[in-house]
């Protein structure tokens, strides 16, 4: 049983696959986002890929302040992901709106509306930033760490 | 055929990716986080004014002032670098890391006020670089008034204005406030 | 055919124990080959099997309006049936087969692309339902060419088993046979030029979109198996030797396979999806008349007697 536990935390280490979602951002982080599949970085060395549907997704990564009308779409696709999902904000945008801050269109920042795990700062980060990033979710996607910093904090940004 | 010899051209130049832990250098003038040198800062808030999206933040209180700056909101264009005019601020060479806290990576600098020669109450502080670029070939002894705080320089243009207006009399010196 | 010779070709070679790494060996290669193709350096040896560990681990998310037996039925009989059909083909010579094993190879072969057409529509999303779409289109287009081969190969053979046809001298109608076949594996795998069912960035993953954790990984196994068992039947079909001893076999049988795998590997990097319509007037002009032409020399042999 603990071999199988510590294969299953292996192969989630080995093979995570993202979805990202720009939640209304200024496409900046999508192109970084980008980079990272291209040939100079290339993920796939590391077994990440890229998925279409977030059912297939272990990590979810955000881009972009939560606007009015992507909010719906984000709690679908959280929603629709298998457990165990991290999220990860990309950016300054998700963690704190950046120059979005206060406007009547947005609902964000991220932790608002999901338990965000790990926040990447820039704007936008460099791709190196992002893998990085993405380093650590994978890691707390396979020891399913805090379970309790997952409880939705307080409106109180 | 010409993309299968692309392929092909690649496949013989083996790939163009970096293994993971290795890392593209940092370009040189990477607009990384603000950092301030507190020895240098004047608290005149021309940071906070232009900053786009309220990552700079100054606000004064008796004895010091607080310089509050959240990279969470920072842009990192570098308008503040660039508008300080003791240059008291630049960027950092390297991104900030990953965090977990949103409240994590904020900084908060106190720049603290020095005693007016006057008046000894806690001022804004005046720096050598400032002093050497606004008053450039001013005569000493307007120089020292550079140093005074704002109401002690106030007070000290009004004596100028009614010394100009009572003819004759000498401008009231410094001893008998 | 014995009782113990079928367990062991469903079993264990070329069924489930060989089958399930040379599944997973092959997508590897495909995606490796892809990213070196790309200058990018690709996945890891490993990872098709993580892969499939990390989705098999993977828990559920309860959906109303789903009928999970059915979902869950679909990837496993899509699975089977390419274990299936890999423990018919004539790998060794001393394979026997029976009398219409080759009606039971097609109808296995066919087998996952008709579950992937359920699934599609049975998940409710619309890219299932865009993708089971097109995959029943597409299904209906290869078929005509494919199944026209395979009639011209049983035809020239005069017998509907595989031992046969793999025994049958090399000639004008295996060779046009077997090229017909090999047409219709990109489209039969989804790979790239006629990678129009399960398009990525079009409608995501076409019929399997709704699929997640362990259905999505028998989904992945399926898909490595058909890869098995396609590249697989062109090589029996195709080769028209066997060296005699079970090792030398196995080991043409695996490196031909790999071969293939790796020339359909450059077609999908090279070529960019076609559209539906192009992909049918291709199948139907020149898969057609392919295969139409094997199926005459098939049926009148005096022809290529003639020609020679």
């Amino acid at each position: 049983m603990r071999l199988i536990k510590k294969l299953v935390s292996m192969a989630r280490r080995r093979s995570p696959w993202l979805f990202h979602l720009n939640t209304g951002g200024c496409n900046g982080c999508d192109i970084e986002f980008s980079a990272c599949l291209a040939p100079r970085y290339d993920v796939e060395q590391a077994g990440i890929l890229l998925v279409g549907s977030p059912r297939h997704a272990d990590i979810l990564c955000v881009t972009g302040p939560v606007t009015r009308g992507t909010r719906a779409a984000l709690e679908t696709i959280y929603a629709q992901m298998p457990e165990p999902k991290v999220v990860v904000a990309l950016g300054n945008c998700p963690a704190t709106c950046d120059v979005f801050a206060g406007s009547p269109a947005i609902e964000g920042p991220l932790d608002r509306i999901l338990p965000v795990d790990v926040y990447v700062p820039g704007c936008p980060p460099r791709p190196h930033d992002l893998i990085k990033g993405v380093a650590q979710a994978v890691a707390i996607l396979a020891d399913q760490q805090p379970r309790d910093r997952r409880i939705i904090e307080g409106v109180n940004q | 055929m010409n993309i299968f010899s692309v392929l092909l051209k690649n496949l013989r130049m083996g790939p163009a990716t970096l293994r993971f832990p290795e890392e593209v250098p940092y370009p040189k003038g990477f607009h990384g986080p603000v950092k301030i040198h507190t020895e240098k800062c004047i608290c005149c808030g021309m940071c906070a004014y232009v900053c786009v999206s309220g990552a700079v933040r100054v606000a004064e209180h008796k004895d010091n002032c607080e310089w509050v700056y959240s990279p969470g909101l920072c842009t990192f264009c570098g308008k503040c670098v660039s508008v300080c005019p003791v240059e008291a601020l630049h960027m950092a060479a390297k991104s900030a890391p990953s965090y977990f806290n949103t409240k994590a990576l904020d900084e908060v600098h106190l720049v603290p006020y020095s005693p007016c020669p006057e008046c000894g109450r806690p001022t804004p502080p005046v720096r050598e670089v400032l002093r050497a670029k606004a008053f450039k070939g001013v005569a000493p002894n307007v120089l020292v008034k550079s140093l005074i705080c704002q109401r002690c320089r106030q007070k000290d243009s009004q004596r100028a204005l009614v010394s100009i207006q009572v003819k004759g009399e000498p401008p009231p010196s410094r001893s008998d406030k | 055919m014995s009782w113990e010779k079928v367990f062991f070709a469903l079993l264990i070679f070329p069924g489930l124990l060989y089958a399930v790494p040379t599944a997973w060996l092959m997508l590897w290669l495909e995606r490796k080959f892809r990213a070196r193709m790309q200058g990018r350096i690709g996945p890891p040896f490993y990872q098709p099997f993580f892969d499939f560990v990390k989705l098999m681990a993977k828990r559920r998310v309860l959906r109303p309006s789903f009928d999970s037996i059915f979902m869950m039925g679909l990837p496993l009989v899509s699975v089977s049936a390419g274990l299936l059909a890999l423990a018919l083909l004539p790998i060794s010579s001393d394979s026997r087969g029976f009398a219409g094993d080759l009606v039971l190879l097609v109808a296995f072969l066919e087998v996952p692309s008709l579950c992937s057409v359920l699934a599609g529509f049975a998940s409710r999303s619309i890219f299932g339902q865009v993708g089971a779409t097109r995959e029943a289109i597409l299904s209906i287009t290869y078929n005509l060419p494919f199944l026209t081969a395979i009639v011209a190969l049983a035809y020239s053979a005069q017998s509907l088993r595989l031992v046969d046809i793999a025994a049958s001298p090399a000639g004008g109608v295996r060779a046009l046979a077997v090229l017909t076949i090999c047409l219709c594996l990109p489209v039969k795998l989804r790979i790239n030029p006629f990678s129009v069912s399960n398009a990525e960035q079009e409608i995501y993953s076409g019929p399997a979109t709704e699929f997640s954790g362990p259905q999505l990984a028998m989904w992945e196994l399926a898909h490595g198996l058909e890869w098995v068992a396609l590249t697989g039947l062109v090589v029996c079909l195709g080769l028209t030797f066997r060296t005699g001893t079970w090792i030398g076999d196995f080991a043409i049988y695996t490196s031909l396979s790999l071969v293939l795998v790796i020339l359909l590997t450059i077609l999908a990097t090279g070529t960019a999806r076609l559209k539906i319509q192009q992909a049918a007037r291709f199948y139907w002009r020149w898969g057609m008349g392919l295969s139409l032409v094997a199926l005459i020399l098939g049926v009148f042999p005096d022809i290529e007697r003639f020609i020679r």
